[in-house]
């Protein structure tokens, strides 16, 4: 019978996935993929609670993962929105083009 | 296990304001299907009905007695989160106020949305103000933040305004990444996600840096303070708030650099202040450092600004430096001043908003410092308005702005850290230059136009076509009339910062109630 994994080694695998998603907003410049870092870090934290969860006993870090997977979802409709609007009016999205404004 | 948990009426009466604003907000959205667009405008007359309902369900919390959390410990209707929601409600009654008039001169057509996000965001930050829980915490902050994404790329075809929401939207969300990892770390170390159980936990542990929970727990509140003093715009984090300021719809600016600032402070308080009181050697460094970065930073940053929306979102960066002031002496006194504070700041800072919104042209044209020369003779009441406001800002006695400063660095002094009045002090006064440019441009600096027109009119054989560009001179001078609205919007503001200042004392009681003192 395979021995279960240690919590520790899924901390470490979240911890890694937030640090991808991190260099990865600080890295790209298409806001699309700028988005989809975000995304990774958040499910990164999601895999932290499920370990928490489990290894605690407690529900509540479940409960957490229902709501920022809602959250995300609701987040995913108005950033694409967002992103959809500047490209009607440019035709190209890059973030290091959005500087009319300076200071 | 069996596990029953039944909601009461009495805990629906416990979130009245968060309820009587989200109503307000299904409100508009339902009659402004129903009506027709030339009758639009008047949808603000529902989001101010709502915001006065909010703000008698404040009161009558005020009067109830009786437990003050609900719903299982998730929220709560203490002293705090109520004062927390008048300020709240001072920011976006002013708002939606200001709006009117202007929000049409940007070209909006769908004014119901408008109304209804603002709506919507507000019921986020009263409800991030009233939240006792982790999880409560991050869907009040979400629900003020996806509203205000919308919000900032409101006005249709503006360039500022799109990059504006995308900027915020990006960043807040990378931010939130940040705040929920620290959430989880939190929750991993304590056990708990409810601010009660977490304080518990940690003064029933001891802790150590290097083992057991002691490294997720310490990893947790650092993650926590990126989090939130993003949403607060503490330097370092503050690069996304003036592009954001600017390039928003004015109401909008006004309405987030008060209303996230306070629910975003009442996070702070809850989570560090209180829940993690007991590790506050682990945590004040952080705070003690982000309060001068942001205060001196904040200050350096607005001083060399030529746009007064600009600037103005510089000025909210130092004086969100001045309220950290406040988390980092973890007192009970320096949270009274933090909420006296922010009170203030609402009726000085949505008012200054509120006179760049009366001169804004569309666009965001009408902004510049350079349009603000000889304000004074073309528009004295609106000029003097802005004086008194920024004035306040400054710190000048006889303002509220001078009461708040006076009682946040007496708190400072009080509780064994001196040496942050004595920066604050610095910085204030770095503070005057910027706010003295904008007073000395309006009343000491000719207009750039005003030569000509003066001399067409002098002049008693105009051509005709001399006549009319004198004429159309003197009407892009004197600028678009303020609606009725706005200008009772500005005359309450007026009243708030002048009377904050006069008579500090009922409302400095109450901030006192709020942070548990007696």
């Amino acid at each position: 019978m395979p021995m279960p994994m240690p919590p520790n080694a899924f901390l470490l695998v979240s911890a890694i996935l937030f640090t991808i998603g991190v260099v990865g907003v600080l890295s790209r410049r298409n806001p699309l993929v700028i988005f989809m870092s975000i995304e990774l870090m958040l499910n990164a934290v999601n895999l932290s609670f499920m370990t928490f969860s489990s290894a605690l006993h407690s529900v509540d870090g479940w409960i957490f993962v229902f709501l920022v997977l809602t959250v995300a979802a609701a987040e995913v409709v108005i950033g694409l929105a967002i992103i959809v609007s500047i490209f009607r009016s440019r035709q190209e999205i890059d973030v290091d083009d959005l500087n009319s404004m300076k200071g | 296990m069996a596990f029953t948990y039944a909601i009461s009426g009495g805990d629906w009466a416990r979130i009245a304001p968060e309820l009587a604003l989200l109503v307000a907000a299904l409100l508009v959205m339902l009659v402004d299907a129903l009506i027709p667009a030339r009758l639009r405008g008047a949808l603000v007359i529902i989001g101010v009905m709502g915001v006065l309902a909010a703000l008698a369900g404040v009161i009558m919390l005020y009067a109830s007695s009786g437990s003050p959390s609900a719903f299982g410990g998730m929220v709560t209707s203490d002293p705090l989160a109520l004062f927390a929601t008048l300020v709240i409600l001072a920011a976006t009654g002013l708002s939606l106020l200001l709006s009117p008039g202007y929000i049409e001169r940007q070209g909006t057509r769908q004014q119901g949305e408008f109304y209804a996000l603002v709506m919507l965001a507000a019921t986020g930050m009263v409800l991030m103000a009233a939240s006792t829980n982790l999880m409560m915490i991050f869907l009040g902050l979400e629900l003020l933040s996806l509203p205000l994404y919308v919000l900032c790329a409101f006005a249709p075809g503006q360039q500022r305004a799109q990059e504006s929401g995308m900027k915020y939207f990006l960043l807040s969300s990378f931010a939130s990444g940040f705040l929920l990892y620290g959430m989880a770390l939190i929750y991993g170390a304590t056990g708990a996600t409810n601010l009660g159980g977490i304080n518990h936990f940690v003064a029933t542990h001891a802790m150590s840096a290097t083992a057991g929970f002691g490294p997720i727990l310490l990893g947790g509140m650092a993650l926590l303070a990126v989090g939130l003093a993003f949403k607060v715009s503490a330097i370092p984090f503050h690069a996304w708030t003036p592009d954001v300021y600017q390039g928003a719809l004015t109401p909008v600016t006004a309405l987030m650099s008060v209303g996230t600032k306070m629910a975003a402070f009442v996070a702070l308080i809850r989570v560090f202040d209180v829940a993690l009181a007991p590790v506050r050697a682990d945590w004040q460094g952080i705070m003690w450092a982000l309060a001068i970065l942001t205060m001196v930073g904040g200050n350096i940053l607005a001083a060399t600004q030529t746009n007064v929306k600009r600037l103005l979102a510089y000025s909210s960066i130092a004086h969100a430096g001045y309220l950290l002031i406040g988390i980092a002496l973890g007192t009970q006194a320096g949270i009274a001043a933090l909420l006296y504070y922010m009170a203030a700041y609402a009726v000085m800072n949505v008012g200054a908003f509120g006179v760049v919104l009366a001169l804004e042209r569309v666009a965001g044209l009408g902004t510049n410092l350079d349009d603000y020369r000889g304000l004074a003779s073309r528009r004295p009441a609106l000029a003097a308005a802005l004086a008194v406001f920024l004035f306040a800002l400054a710190g000048i006695p006889g303002t509220a702005g001078f009461v708040a400063k006076y009682a946040i660095f007496a708190a400072a002094v009080t509780g064994g850290h001196a040496e942050l009045t004595i920066i604050g002090v610095v910085a204030s006064m770095i503070g005057f230059y910027y706010y003295l440019r904008v007073i000395w441009a309006m009343y000491f600096v000719p207009a750039p136009d005003m030569p000509a027109a003066e001399a067409a009119n002098a002049n008693p054989h105009l051509s005709l076509a001399g006549l009319n560009s004198a004429v159309v001179t003197k009407l892009a001078a004197s600028g678009t009339p303020l609606a009725f609205s706005a200008g009772l919007a500005l005359a309450l503001a007026l009243i708030g910062t002048l009377g904050l200042g006069i008579f500090p004392a009922p409302l400095i009681s109450l901030a006192r109630q709020a942070a548990g003192l007696p």
